[in-house]
Parts: structure tokens; C-alpha cells; sequence
């Protein structure tokens, strides 16, 4: 255990300390901690460590390789910038569950056995639920819940797929799966996995939960759940064919719905689900260009949306609502929010310079080279969507558009710093993309691949441009309007409601007819037999104690010379049973 | 510093900040023609496996093709699925509740 010190640690019982700091001091040590995390990122060794037997099972809380490391660069940096962006928050419970979560999340990245990922696992979910109940509106609460139910399901799924895994192979070492040995087990744990990567048709969660969480808290989870998600696919499945089909698939999804949706967040959130789409399909495709391609967008991801995010949570605090049909125009108060939040937009759209533009042409590039044309050209529209959906129509209805009244202040300083820090990674990234292929798993395809060549920019730009042409082309139909959209998550609220309904209806029937019947039968009964009690009582106990008396004394006579039968095995096992019951009527009294 | 004023400045001056972009729009065209006219190397495709995989080769050799792509692609999304919106998807706010 030569120098390993687990980041995680810094963070769970970090956590605990946090009500016990006061005042300022308290802002410095939540910032101090995702430092400290990163920096042991940072200066962190290739290795297996912290692996002990624990009740016959290998337990290893350290695996660090490259694959890991890539991950947990990002989750450290980006809890620093969501610490930063949720500093002038006072309730200490609020920072305890993202400590937490970010933890869960770090502990998934190192576990090299299921037993630590599916601990982790469930603490990531358990803590994030609390960061949507925290908003304490009552959609939230609603919402929290059904997350919680979901990601439940999802962790059953896993832990069944964990348990016939170990039947099947004897160990539960978290390794690559091979997809011509997976059977029930490992696509059970892949399901599992894929409700967390909000893989359709099991996303729905996403767009349900994240608009309902508090501001800061959104920040915090559209970067850990669904991109530890990408890592354990990455970790265990890379290649399987359905990953790179449901993945094409997400992307397609997650864009169509953001171009019809009203609230801010939730067109984020359905964008998460494309975003992640193209990791999945990058893991899915399973070249090393491929998973290299998985692990940058994975990067450039977690920082342009939390970006976006923070934009959206901005206006979202400042101006009370997040839905466009009643903004419009704020541009002139809040032009610091808008402008970070437009780097954001070109980042995740691809624009040249912008850190999408270097990590998402890596998946597409791998498509083309696995000779994947068909997944190319949908990964390719999915980014004319995104541009259109993330990039236009949510900063043009939000920010300008027709000018909804409302006359909001920037938020306050700790925010903007925030957004300012993303804003700069994403540029940097865009800039210098070393600073990115440098800490992909597979270093010499990433040092080979050139994002920035001729006809890769060309293709790009015009995209870009003529989806901008469409978009204003189209603006008049794109107006916001002031409903929702039907999805996936209608079956699970109905499922839950006819599980109410049934509960309520059904079960309260047979209870109430249960009630009933014990009402009337029961009484009837219960007056009878003490009717029929007293008489017998008058007949048999009063009349039998003076008669019986007599037979009695007969009849224990009569039996107790049946006893005496000089058998020394029946004495001995009388006596014993005695015992017992004597025993017995002690222990249960 | 105010930084709403030269977001300001480009709103008051509309009519430019269009012109400028549809200069833009046909450089990145008179580009794109220029090199796939005279292709500086020719991409090595590999062994071609589909049809899907000629008609892709075919699609990257057109002139000015990812901007007829974008457009469709961009107007079809809004097209389509606003239309579904409103014909199957869409619900009052309060439907859940």
C-alpha cells in the first residue's frame, strides 16, 4: 500500500466533519477537499491497492490504471467546481450528501471487484437522492422518490447479476466481459449499469429527476451518476454490439425531446441522455480509438454540461422559473451567466476551438473507421440536434427572444466564478487538446488522431451553419410553448399509481371486508362461545368441581397406575419431557 | 465593465451581423468546394465492406454535402417532432398531478 491514499476517503469522512467546522473556516475546508482529492489524483501510481480477503472474497478498493484514472481526474476537478458553484449554500446537509456522492462515485472508479462497486453504487444513489429532496417543493419530493425507486430497481438488477456471476464463475473480480461468454448474469449487470447510463428505454429517470433537483444539486448530478455509468460500461463491455445500437439510439432520443421541451433543465437533462448515448456508442463500437473517444467526450462532458447547467440554475435562481415560455430578454442583466453559458452551448455543439469539438469527432471518427457509416450519420444528425436544441433554442428563448419583463441580477460571485473556470477548461481543452489525449487509456492511438485536419473542419462548420440557417429559419415554430411531453416515465408513474390504486382499493377492500367479517361473525361468535362458556362453565366447572372431584381422583388413580409400568426408559424419558416443557414454559413466558 | 453593452451594439445592428453571417455561410461553402475539388490526400477508407459504406465514400467526395445534410437533418427535427408533439406527445403542465 506503498503511497495510495483512496480520494474517496476525502470525501466520506470528510463529510462527517463538515457540521463541526465553524463559519468561514467551514467554506475553506469544503473547497480544501476536492483539492486535496485531486492532487492525490494527481500524484497517483498504476496499481492494484488496498486489496484484502474479506468473508472468503477478494475485496479491492485501489485499482488504479489508466481507465481510472481519466475518471477520477474529472470527478475530483469537477467536485471542486461544484463545491465552488454551491459555496454560498448554508445548509451543511446539502454539502454532506454531494461529499457523498462524489465519494460513491470515486469508489466505484477504484473498486476492482462488484461486492465495492455495488456498495458504492447504491451510495451514489442513495446520496443524490437527497440532493432533489433538498429543493423541498413538492414535485421534488414526488420526483425524488420515484428516482430512488428506479435506481433501486437498477441496483437489484445489478446485485442479481452480481450473485449469478459469482454462481456461474466463482469470483467477482470487475473485469472486461467478453461478449461471446456473456450470458443471463452479465447482461443482468449490464442493465444494471445501463439504468444508470440512462440507456433507453430506461432513462426516463433523467429527465424526471433533474429538473426537480435543487440548483446547486443538478450541477453535482448530471456530472457523477451517468458518466460513472460510461466508466463501469468501459470498464466491463466494451465491444458488445447493443451498447453501440442503444447508444446511436440515446442520441437520436435525447436530442428529439430537448427540440420539444419547455423547461430549461429538462431540456439539459434529455440532452444528457444523448450526450451519454455517444459514449455508450463509443463503448459499444469498442476499438481503442473508440473507448479513447468514450473516456474524452466523457471528460469534455462533465465540464461543458455542468456548465450549461450552472447557466440554466443561474437563471433558474435569479429569476424564479426555467421555463422559456416566460423568459426571454435577460440578457441585459444577467450578459456574464448568458455568455458562459453560450461557451457552454458551442462546447457541447462541437464548435472548433471548443472542447466537444475534439472528444465527440473521436467517437464518429471510430465509426467511420469500424465501418460504421449508418451510426456515423446518425451520431452526425444527433449533432445538428444538439446545436439546434442546446445551443440555439435555449439561449436564443432564454437570454434574448422577446423581452418576458423579468429583471434579474447576476448571481452571486462564487457562481460566476464557477461558470468562469468551466468556460476557460472548455476552451483550453479545445485549444490544446493534449492537455485531454494525454490522459486517455490508450495513448498512442489518442497521440495519432488530429481533430483538427481539413475536411473534419469543413464538415463541421457547415453542419453548424446550416442548422443555424434551419433554426431561424424555423424559429416561429419553435416557440416554447406551456406543456410537457409525454415519455417513458408514464408507465412507471402509472405503474406506481395502479400499485397505489391496487393497494388502496383492492388490499383496503379485503382489509375492510376482513374488518367486517370479524365485526359481525367474529362477535357473534366470540357472544356465543361465552355464552355456551358459562353454561358449560356452570354445568361442568361448578357441578364437575363437586362431582369431578371424585372421578378425578379415579382417573389420575387409574393413569398413574398405567405409568408405573417399572419400565426405567419410560420413567427417564417422562422426566425428561418434564423438563422440556418446564424449560420451554420459562423461555417463552 | 458592462458586458451587455457589445451583445447590445450586435442587436441594435441586426441587419450586419446577418450579412456577415451569410458571408460566412458561402465561405464555408466556396471552401468546402475548393477541397474536395482539389483533395489534398485521398482518404484511406480501408477495404469497403457495405453498400452503406459506397454511399458514404460517395457522400464525403460531393461538394457542399454536410450543408444540405445539416439542413435537412436540422428542419426534419423540427418538423417532425414538433409535429408529434403536438399530436400524440403533448400534455397540460398539471397532467400528473
Amino acid at each position: 500500500m506503498n503511497n495510495f491514499i483512496h480520494p474517496a476517503i476525502f470525501f466520506i469522512f470528510g463529510a462527517l466533519l463538515i457540521p463541526l467546522i465553524p463559519g468561514k473556516l467551514k467554506k475553506i475546508y469544503l473547497l480544501l477537499i476536492p483539492l486535496l482529492a485531486f492532487y492525490t489524483v494527481l500524484t497517483m501510481k498504476t496499481g492494484v491497492y488496498a486489496h484484502f480477503k474479506y468473508l472468503e472474497f477478494d475485496i479491492v478498493l485501489g485499482r488504479v490504471d489508466t481507465l481510472s484514472i481519466v475518471f477520477a481526474h474529472v470527478f475530483t476537478l469537477m467536485s471542486f467546481i461544484g463545491v465552488l458553484f454551491g459555496i454560498h449554500v448554508d445548509e451543511d446537509a446539502q454539502h454532506i450528501a454531494s461529499y457523498f456522492y462524489v465519494g460513491g462515485s470515486l469508489g466505484v472508479v477504484f473498486a476492482g471487484d462488484y461486492l465495492t462497486v455495488f456498495i458504492f453504487w447504491e451510495m451514489m444513489a442513495l446520496a443524490s437522492t437527497f440532493l432533489i429532496w433538498f429543493r423541498r417543493e413538492p414535485a421534488s419530493l414526488r420526483a425524488g422518490q420515484r428516482y430512488l425507486l428506479m435506481h433501486i430497481f437498477g441496483g437489484l438488477l445489478l446485485l442479481a447479476g452480481i450473485f449469478l456471476h459469482y454462481k456461474n464463475t466463482g469470483n467477482l473480480a470487475f473485469e472486461l466481459i467478453p461478449q461471446d461468454g456473456a450470458g443471463i448474469a452479465e447482461y443482468l449487470i449490464l442493465a444494471g449499469f445501463a439504468l444508470n447510463a440512462a440507456v433507453f428505454p430506461l432513462h426516463a429517470w433523467l429527465p424526471d429527476a433533474y429538473p426537480e433537483a435543487t440548483v446547486t444539486g443538478a450541477v453535482f448530478m448530471c456530472a457523477f451518476t451517468t458518466k460513472t455509468a460510461v466508466y463501469v460500461l468501459a470498464r466491463a463491455f466494451p465491444g458488445f454490439e447493443v451498447l453501440a445500437i442503444m447508444g446511436t439510439a440515446m442520441t437520436i432520443y435525447g436530442v428529439c425531446y430537448a427540440t420539444i421541451e419547455n423547461d430549461m433543465r429538462r431540456i439539459l437533462a434529455y440532452h444528457i441522455i444523448s450526450q451519454v448515448g455517444y459514449m455508450v456508442a463509443g463503448v459499444g463500437i469498442g476499438t481503442e480509438l473508440a473507448v479513447n473517444g468514450a473516456c474524452a467526450h466523457a471528460y469534455a462532458h462533465i465540464l461543458y454540461k455542468a456548465l450549461l447547467f450552472m447557466g440554466a440554475g443561474s437563471v433558474l435562481m435569479m429569476t424564479g422559473t426555467s421555463k422559456l415560455n416566460r423568459l426571454g430578454g435577460i440578457y441585459k442583466y444577467m450578459p456574464l451567466t448568458m455568455i458562459f453559458y453560450v461557451v457552454g452551448g458551442i462546447s457541447i455543439s462541437g464548435f472548433p476551438l471548443f472542447s466537444g469539438f475534439v472528444s465527440k469527432s473521436m467517437i464518429v471518427a471510430a465509426a467511420g473507421e469500424h465501418h460504421r457509416p449508418i451510426l456515423m450519420m446518425l451520431l452526425l444528425l444527433a449533432s445538428v440536434g444538439t446545436f439546434l436544441s442546446v445551443g440555439l433554442k435555449l439561449a436564443y428563448f432564454a437570454f434574448f427572444g422577446k423581452d418576458c419583463g423579468i429583471k434579474p441580477k447576476e448571481p452571486p460571485k462564487n457562481m460566476l466564478w464557477a461558470m468562469g473556470i468551466t468556460s476557460f477548461l472548455c476552451f483550453l481543452i479545445g485549444v490544446y487538446p493534449k492537455v485531454l489525449y494525454d490522459l486517455l487509456p490508450y495513448k498512442e492511438v489518442a497521440a495519432e488522431y488530429h481533430p483538427y485536419n481539413l475536411a473534419h473542419l469543413s464538415e463541421t462548420i457547415q453542419l453548424l451553419l446550416f442548422t443555424g440557417v434551419g433554426f431561424f429559419w424555423l424559429l416561429k415554430r419553435l416557440q416554447p410553448e406551456a406543456k410537457i411531453n409525454l415519455d417513458f416515465d408514464w408507465f412507471y408513474r402509472n405503474i406506481m399509481a395502479g400499485f397505489m390504486w391496487f393497494d388502496e382499493k383492492i388490499i383496503q377492500f379485503f382489509d375492510n371486508v376482513w374488518g367486517n367479517v370479524y365485526k359481525t361473525v367474529g362477535i357473534k361468535v366470540l357472544m356465543m362461545s361465552i355464552a355456551r362458556f358459562l353454561a358449560g362453565f356452570d354445568r361442568w366447572a361448578i357441578d364437575g368441581v363437586v362431582d369431578n372431584v371424585a372421578y378425578g381422583t379415579r382417573w389420575i388413580g387409574d393413569k398413574a397406575r398405567r405409568i408405573q409400568t417399572g419400565n426405567l426408559q419410560n420413567y427417564l424419558a417422562l422426566a425428561i419431557l418434564i423438563i422440556f416443557v418446564i424449560v420451554g414454559v420459562r423461555w417463552f413466558l | 465593465m458592462n458586458f451587455a453593452e457589445p451583445i447590445q451594439y450586435l442587436r441594435d445592428n441586426l441587419k450586419a451581423v446577418k450579412i456577415v453571417m451569410w458571408i460566412c455561410i458561402a465561405g464555408a461553402l466556396a471552401f468546402d468546394i475548393y477541397i474536395k475539388v482539389f483533395p489534398a490526400h485521398h482518404a484511406e477508407h480501408g477495404e469497403i465492406h457495405s453498400f452503406a459504406d459506397k454511399l458514404f465514400i460517395w457522400a464525403e467526395t460531393v461538394p457542399c454535402f454536410w450543408s444540405v445534410f445539416g439542413l435537412i437533418c436540422c428542419i426534419l427535427l423540427i418538423r417532425v417532432m414538433k409535429g408529434l408533439s403536438h399530436t400524440v406527445l403533448m400534455r397540460k403542465e398539471d397532467y400528473y398531478e
